[in-house]
């Protein structure tokens, strides 16, 4: 088979900021991908994955500046799927997302209505074609970037950590999709899914400056550089008994408790009806569930952030305001930046301690085990410059010196190892605050290893 | 309460009319008869969203209406301020309900229908739509700082207005943050969606079900005509 990617000995270094010198990337990295081929190339978060994947598409150095060495030959186009998707879709609605690309390659009205029918019935999200994409959940957006990948139909698909948050049904649909569609894939990611084994055909496992190829994802070998790397959890799959209905949720002495729940956005179809859930201090309860299904909704009432049209959320057996809710919750959102603003990471972490009037020097020594326990690198650089998985790791590290009752972390695992996310787990776990964690996920093993009960929302 | 005629009305008729009623926000006339060229316009509005969702869009000039409220009596006179704050509601309205209720892909259509360039109309459309996009990040980062106060921190009274104002700097810094970062983004994500690489086409183009010629007639002229004598008459 031809490559249709040939990547010889690059290397690259983002510019430098005085004070702050960047790090060279890669060093002299060289591969092949064949055509027709899916590839999984496993890195940890902050090795320069998403850098690759915008190198691979002509996006980076041109957009960002920095220095790149080696040789890349590409034989045909290149579509990617970035890591967040909210930096890729801008248009109002999802046919829009699919059709823009279309008219801008000046196709014809009935081509550009062919592709677009095509692309939304493999991908499976017909349901989705006129609706707002910020009103979309984080798996339904990739799946709609991937229905825009289908309709232009590149050579080699770039896919930049996209499957870790569409729901285990909907992986496996679209891989199945992707093998069927004999181009060229390239999936770059964080953790070693069991259903990539099924579908890729060529691994990858970049770690320490070196590159690693392996082209059975079911040898003994392959799974020992894996489990080395970090890339995956050690634990069996749960009991099916041991996930039950949301609505199981009965609980002896429950910190939090939602009866009779009802919400619905404006301008949407979508509505969430739950019956009764609660949360236990010192408990870890995983909720999981398919893509749009409500989960992020229901944490966002918990941590009142949306008012329910009905219901009642009571905070330790009383109906409680919405501003209580706020300060007795952390959330750790899928997207960490939202909250960040000061110049440094170790004023970010001060920020909430000096909101409670706490002296310096309780300050300085609460920040020092928080650097400590959730390893932020260089708690003096700009969270702005920090990669992604580092900003949501200060994003956890600031809720976690706040030490409130709940703890809702809303899938945001994509950008840092699955060891790494457990640790965040962990963490709060250990926090002297005991608080009630809920953790909204697709990673049924982490629930199953982490969560002391693990709730279905809709079906799986 | 998403079928309002101005969803429905042609999105070139309602621009140009749209231009016209911003002009006579400008003409010399009385504050009385901005009054009357606004009720149009607030009835529209009422109509559209309702109520409570279109008086809560003055909530983001209020400052600005207040300041030129207390400031501009002192050099212009009462009647020369309540024209600046009726010029502002109005135009304010007006370019409101037309981005409300026309669709991003249709506006870049109606620029092009005018001889604009696509990239020139593109750039245009995507920066007024961003508008929206910043409200909701604004909205996501408003959220994600409510939840970094705790039970311990004091407790922010309603009528303490400079903590207030002080506690919306962080959202904004953050706002602010996010749409810088995002402009060599939105570049990336509109190169690798292949603009400017062949002459666009156009998947669904603009389509009324009420013929042109009806629209012209029934809100078109009726309303031209009326600022026409609103105006005219002053003059």
């Amino acid at each position: 088979m031809p490559a249709i990617l040939s990547v010889k000995n690059i290397s690259f270094q983002y510019p430098s900021y005085p004070g702050l010198e960047s790090r060279k990337l890669f060093n002299n990295l060289s591969f092949e991908l064949e055509k027709g081929s899916m590839t999984l190339l496993l890195a940890l978060p902050g090795a320069g994955k998403t850098t690759l994947s915008r190198i691979l598409t002509g996006l980076v150095p041109a957009y960002t500046g920095g220095e790149l060495t080696g040789e890349i030959e590409k034989n045909g186009e290149t579509g990617i799927v970035f890591q967040n998707p909210d930096e890729q879709l801008f248009c109002s609605t999802a046919e829009k997302e699919v059709v823009f690309p279309l008219e801008a390659a000046g196709l014809p009205r009935e081509e550009i209505g062919r592709r677009a029918d095509l692309a939304f019935q493999k991908t499976g999200i017909e349901y989705l074609r006129f609706k707002k994409p910020v009103h979309l959940s984080g798996g339904e957006k990739r799946r709609l970037l991937i229905s825009v990948l289908c309709a232009t139909d590149p050579d080699l698909w770039i896919l930049d950590e996209t499957l870790e948050e569409i729901d285990i049904r909907g992986r496996e649909e679209i891989l199945s999709f992707l093998r069927a569609s004999g181009k060229t894939i390239l999936i770059l990611t964080a953790k070693m899914l069991d259903v990539y084994k099924k579908y890729a055909d060529n691994f990858l496992i970049y770690n320490d400056g070196s590159l690693k190829q392996f082209t059975d994802g079911a040898s003994q070998e392959f799974a020992d550089a894996v489990r080395a790397g970090g890339f995956c959890l050690d634990g069996a799959m749960p009991d099916e008994n041991a996930i039950k209905d949301l609505e199981a949720a009965t609980l002896q002495n429950p910190v939090l408790k939602v009866e009779d729940l009802h919400f619905s956005y404006p301008d949407s179809d979508f509505s969430l009806n739950i019956g009764n859930f609660a949360l236990e201090q010192g408990k870890t309860t995983a909720v999981i569930g398919t893509n749009g299904c409500g989960k992020s909704t229901l944490s966002h009432i918990i941590a009142g952030l949306l008012k329910p049209a009905s219901g009642k959320v009571m905070l330790e057996g009383k109906e409680v305001s919405a501003e209580k809710l706020n300060r007795s919750c952390s959330y750790l959102f899928q997207n960490p930046d939202y909250q960040l603003f000061l110049p440094t990471a170790r004023a970010e972490l001060e920020y909430g301690l000096k909101l409670q009037k706490l002296s310096q020097n309780q300050i300085d020594e609460k920040v020092k085990e928080a650097i400590n326990v959730f390893g932020i690198e260089h708690p003096e650089e700009p969270p702005v410059l920090m990669s992604y998985g580092q900003r949501k790791k200060l994003q956890a590290a600031i809720y976690w010196l706040l030490e409130k009752k709940i703890v809702i972390i809303d899938e945001a695992d994509s950008g840092i190892s699955s060891m790494e996310y457990r640790q965040i787990i962990d963490a709060f776990r250990q926090s002297p605050a005991d608080p009630a964690i809920l953790i909204i996920t697709h990673d049924i093993q982490l629930a199953a290893l982490e969560a002391d009960n693990i709730f279905r929302m809709g079906a799986l | 309460m998403r079928k309002s005629f101005l969803y429905k009305a042609d999105p070139r008729l309602k621009l140009i009319l749209m231009l016209i009623y911003t002009a006579a926000f400008f003409c010399p006339i009385s504050a009385i008869r901005y009054g009357l060229l606004l009720v149009p316009v607030v009835a529209a509005g009422f109509i559209t969203c309702g109520w409570k969702p279109f008086l809560s869009v003055f909530k983001l000039i209020l400052p600005l209406l207040i300041l030129t409220a207390l400031v501009t009596p002192f050099f212009s006179g009462i009647h020369e301020t309540v024209r600046i704050i009726l010029r502002f509601i109005g135009i304010t309205a007006l370019f409101f309900l037309y981005f409300k209720t026309t669709d991003p892909d249709e506006f870049i259509q109606t620029l092009r229908f005018f001889g604009m360039p696509y990239r020139l109309a593109l750039v245009i459309s995507i920066s007024t739509s961003y508008i929206p996009l910043l409200l909701d990040t604004y909205h996501d980062a408003e959220a994600a700082h409510k939840l970094r106060y705790t039970e311990s921190c004091p407790a922010v009274s309603r009528w303490n207005f400079i903590a207030r104002f002080r506690s919306i700097l962080p959202v904004l810094a953050s706002v602010l943050i996010q749409a810088i970062k995002n402009i060599p983004i939105l570049a990336m994500a509109l190169e690798i969606r292949g603009v400017g690489k062949a002459k666009p086409t156009v998947f669904r183009p603009i389509q009324c079900k009420t013929p042109l010629y009806k629209q012209f007639l029934l809100y078109f002229i009726p309303i031209v005509a009326i600022i026409i004598i609103l105006v005219i008459y002053a003059a």
